[in-house]
């Protein structure tokens, strides 16, 4: 068979994704007002089972609560000790995560749908009867005090805790660090007052990904569903921040054959009206491969294995951040590049060709981020917090689509300057 | 199950194709048999660095991420001991560039001095953030030079050392992309919202006149059975005091192999193993502690890592973990934690099944081994383990002249 050569000068024709049909979440309420959210999808026969509350640093009273409640649930129960939760749930091969942030804590159950009905009541026993045993808080203390000596000798999280605590200051618990001191401070009966007064059904909401059939949704009712753990809503806690006088900070490390570099500064979160279009610009900046911090500091110079720059939301505040690990020679070299990146985008027009690059990877981004029914949930749990709901996406999409490089331009003058940066580098 | 089709194209290259039409994106996924082992003593680190040169751009698509991301793609790769192994993710109606760009890079890499020379600065930064400026990150390096002695595996695909990488030439480049990136030497998987015929037609477009190339013949020594345990000491700047045992098990195609890795989950999978509740729980010994297969072809190793809480010396730890690993020799482990790892395997398959890409890789990886239908019936292998099996196969691996180990001390301490 003769076969015709193909013309490898000519790249395939590019179609931009113009419809996303992203199937909303089913909203329920179980019987005690309980929201329950359902993402029903997928061909696997597993499930997600997730709660969230707001139980996280900021409403905690003193460091380390939040961690340290969400983290003990699991380690006993008013009827099982923590090797008999341990061995029920691992013996069916599930898993249970339990994840604590600076505004929620959540718990989460991840099981093969036949396993649903054995390991529901388990999970309703962690989270709403757990006992907080003073030795297993113990071993948790401990163990946990020995995995911050280890981190405190990693220049990247160094850099990373004292650049929040520059934003935000050390009282505050978006900047808390936390010390070995205050492990002293945590005791069985602080975590039962934080977990009484947080971990109520007025103070969260459910979520069930994957291939959800109606049993179990009447199993959420039976096991979540009454008013026994209906209680008033805590007081919001108000915190006032204290960033530091110092913008540029030099901390001193051991070990230097790199140099960790944090620069960035406080901003917003996704409810405000710039956060959707200053995604677009970060992209081009830093936020993926063929950004122009990596194409100058890794693909050009070399300097670094990787350098990225993120919008972090968080429920009250929101900060940019430009993180990597540099070369220790070459660490003065980085800097000066960063900035010259960030006004190079304040000083000049995104051209046309690398903007449009831009929104078709992004726009590509979000269609591979909500692709099945677990990638959903996570993205829900992004917006429901902030009390946003899949509307964010269609809006996202369109001012992917819409927004000017002149506009861009406009946004890097007015949030990116670089004198209010701070800047943390270990060396 | 994780359907297929599979056929190989006239130049040898073999395509398997997975449908799955409930997600908008497509995958193509091409693992190239070539990885560290393949590398010779005093060039190692090769396989990885030129994993990195891959992305430097091809004939007709001198910059090859550019492209791809404009298609709303990303790509990314990763090598080990045995493989390198590249993926593509885009949107579906986009996928044909992820072929122009593949099979572009497979038939004319874009070779220069240039690229060679920032991509050896990138490969020295990674070699530095993961390996040198981190506690116990040269361990990985240590391991294996003290567990092999003649196998490749023993350096580590980052390489033995700096200067390795920075001594590179653009000569070792052409050879080593002549040698290996060849049609006959991979295997494509393309995966997600595409049919079939649309797969194959594809594939014959773009691939089916590059080339085939040599299939590369793997011929590498066979490490010599341990005769006697091994042991080092290292004293540095680390915060806490830890240990690695490391014994030699099977290769990954072998009973031995299953059979071992079946071991390791009974020892530390879930908060219920048994190392995490005797030796983290009950005796409080450690802060932290592991068990794993390394997982490769050849001849691999089963790891077991801890990080001493203070005041228990490494002696104390090292038996303890020993009393351990020789008591799945000595009994049978129960019928309950048996199944009960059974019940893991069957649940971490279809949870990883959730996801695109991991299936397209699973895919190729087990082509490699023989046949990609294993990705469905590998799960036999653990379901048919009986636990007398298991207690024979750790009675003889679990021996100490089949044990290296390592006392990583903190400088300061004791």
């Amino acid at each position: 068979m003769l076969r015709k050569s193909v013309d490898r000068t000519e790249p395939p024709e590019i179609r931009s994704v113009d419809r996303l049909t992203i199937q909303p979440a089913e909203k329920m309420t179980l019987g005690n007002g309980m929201p329950l959210y359902v993402i029903n999808q997928g061909s696997q026969d597993v499930c997600s089972i997730g709660i969230n509350f707001k139980a996280g640093k900021w409403q905690q009273p003193q460091k380390l609560v939040a961690y340290f409640t969400n983290r003990l649930m699991r380690e006993g129960t008013v009827n099982y000790t923590a090797n008999e939760l341990a061995e029920k749930i691992d013996y069916y091969g599930a898993i249970v995560k339990t994840q604590s942030g600076t505004d929620r804590a959540t718990l989460q159950l991840i099981t093969l749908n036949k396993y649903v009905a054995e390991l529901l009541p388990v999970f309703a026993e962690i989270v709403r009867q757990p006992v907080f045993p003073e030795s297993e808080l113990e071993i948790a203390l401990t163990n946990g005090k020995e995995r911050l000596k280890v981190n405190k000798t990693k220049p990247d999280f160094i850099a990373s805790r004292k650049f929040s605590a520059a934003l935000f200051g050390d009282k505050h618990p978006y900047g808390s660090e936390q010390r070995v001191e205050d492990y002293q401070t945590i005791t069985p009966n602080v975590l039962h007052d934080f977990y009484a007064a947080h971990y109520t059904s007025s103070n969260g909401y459910m979520l069930l990904a994957g291939k959800i059939n109606s049993e179990m949704i009447q199993l959420a009712e039976k096991y979540f569903g009454d008013k026994d753990w209906l209680k008033p809503l805590p007081a919001e806690p108000a915190w006032n921040t204290e960033p530091s006088s110092s913008f540029k900070q030099r901390v001193k490390m051991e070990n230097t054959y790199q140099s960790a570099l944090r620069i960035g500064k406080r901003l917003f979160n996704k409810t405000h009206p710039d956060f959707q279009k200053m995604q677009v610009l970060n992209t081009v900046f830093g936020g993926y491969f063929g950004s122009r911090l990596m194409s100058n500091i890794r693909e050009d110079k070399g300097f670094t294995y990787g350098i990225h720059s993120s919008l972090s939301s968080l429920v009250n505040d929101g900060y940019f951040l430009i993180g990597t690990e540099v070369g220790y020679d070459v660490r003065k070299k980085a800097l000066k590049e960063i900035y010259f990146e960030i006004n190079r985008l304040r000083e000049e027009i995104i051209p046309e060709d690398e903007i449009e690059l831009v929104r078709n990877y992004l726009t590509g981004k979000i269609l591979s981020g909500l692709d099945g029914a677990f990638k959903i949930a996570d993205y829900y749990d992004g917006l429901l917090i902030y009390n946003l709901d899949i509307d964010f996406v269609h809006r996202l999409l369109n001012t992917i689509k819409t927004v000017t490089p002149h506009e861009l331009r406009e946004l890097a003058v007015k949030y990116w300057n670089p004198d209010e940066m701070y800047e943390v580098v270990t060396e | 199950m994780v359907n297929f089709e599979k056929f190989t194209l006239d130049n040898g290259l073999r395509v398997i194709v997975h449908e799955d039409f409930n997600t908008p994106m497509a995958a193509v996924n091409i693992l190239y048999n070539v990885g560290a082992r393949d590398e010779q003593e005093e060039k190692t680190g090769f396989a990885h660095l030129f994993e990195h040169l891959m992305f430097g751009g091809s004939e007709n698509a001198p910059n090859f991420d550019e492209p791809l991301q404009r298609a709303g793609g990303e790509s990314n790769a990763f090598t080990n001991n045995d493989i390198t192994n590249y993926y593509d993710l885009l949107p579906a109606d986009n996928i044909e560039t992820a072929f122009w760009l593949e099979s572009d890079r497979m038939r004319a890499l874009n070779i220069s001095a240039d690229s060679l020379e920032v991509q050896r600065k990138v490969v020295c930064e990674e070699f530095k953030e993961n390996y040198l400026n981190q506690p116990y990150g040269d361990v990985w390096h240590q391991l294996s030079s003290l567990t092999f002695k003649v196998h490749p595996y023993k350096w580590p695909t980052i390489g033995k050392e700096l200067s390795h990488i920075e001594n590179a030439t653009l000569d070792d480049v052409r050879s080593f992309f002549k040698k290996y990136y060849t049609p006959s030497n991979a295997i494509m998987v393309v995966a997600g919202r595409i049919s079939v015929a649309e797969a194959k037609s594809l594939s014959e477009k773009w691939f089916g006149m590059i080339p085939g190339g040599v299939p590369v013949q793997k011929n590498f020594p066979k490490e010599p059975r341990q005769e006697e345990e091994r042991k080092l000491e290292i004293h540095a700047e680390v915060p806490v005091n830890a240990i690695f045992k490391a014994w030699h098990i099977g290769k990954r195609e072998s009973r031995n192999y299953y059979l071992m890795d079946i071991a390791s989950d009974v020892l530390s999978e879930g908060k219920s193993s048994r190392l995490y509740e005797n030796l983290v729980k009950k005796d409080q010994l450690f802060s932290e502690i592991d068990a794993f297969v390394s997982g490769t072809i050849d001849e691999g190793l089963l790891v077991v890592e801890g990080k001493l809480l203070d005041g228990i010396s490494m002696e104390q730890a090292d038996t303890a973990i020993s009393a351990e690993a020789q008591k799945l020799g000595a009994e049978p482990i129960s019928d309950y934690e048996l199944q009960k790892v059974k019940n893991k395997v069957e649940a971490t398959q279809s949870f990883g099944e959730v996801n695109l890409l991991a299936r397209a890789t699973h895919l190729a990886y087990f082509e490699l081994l023989g046949d990609a239908n294993r990705v469905n019936s590998e799960i036999e292998q653990y379901s048919s383990a009986t636990t007398h099996e298991i207690q024979d196969e750790s009675a003889k691996v679990f021996v100490p002249e089949n044990c290296s180990t390592i006392y990583y001390y903190a400088k300061s301490k004791k």
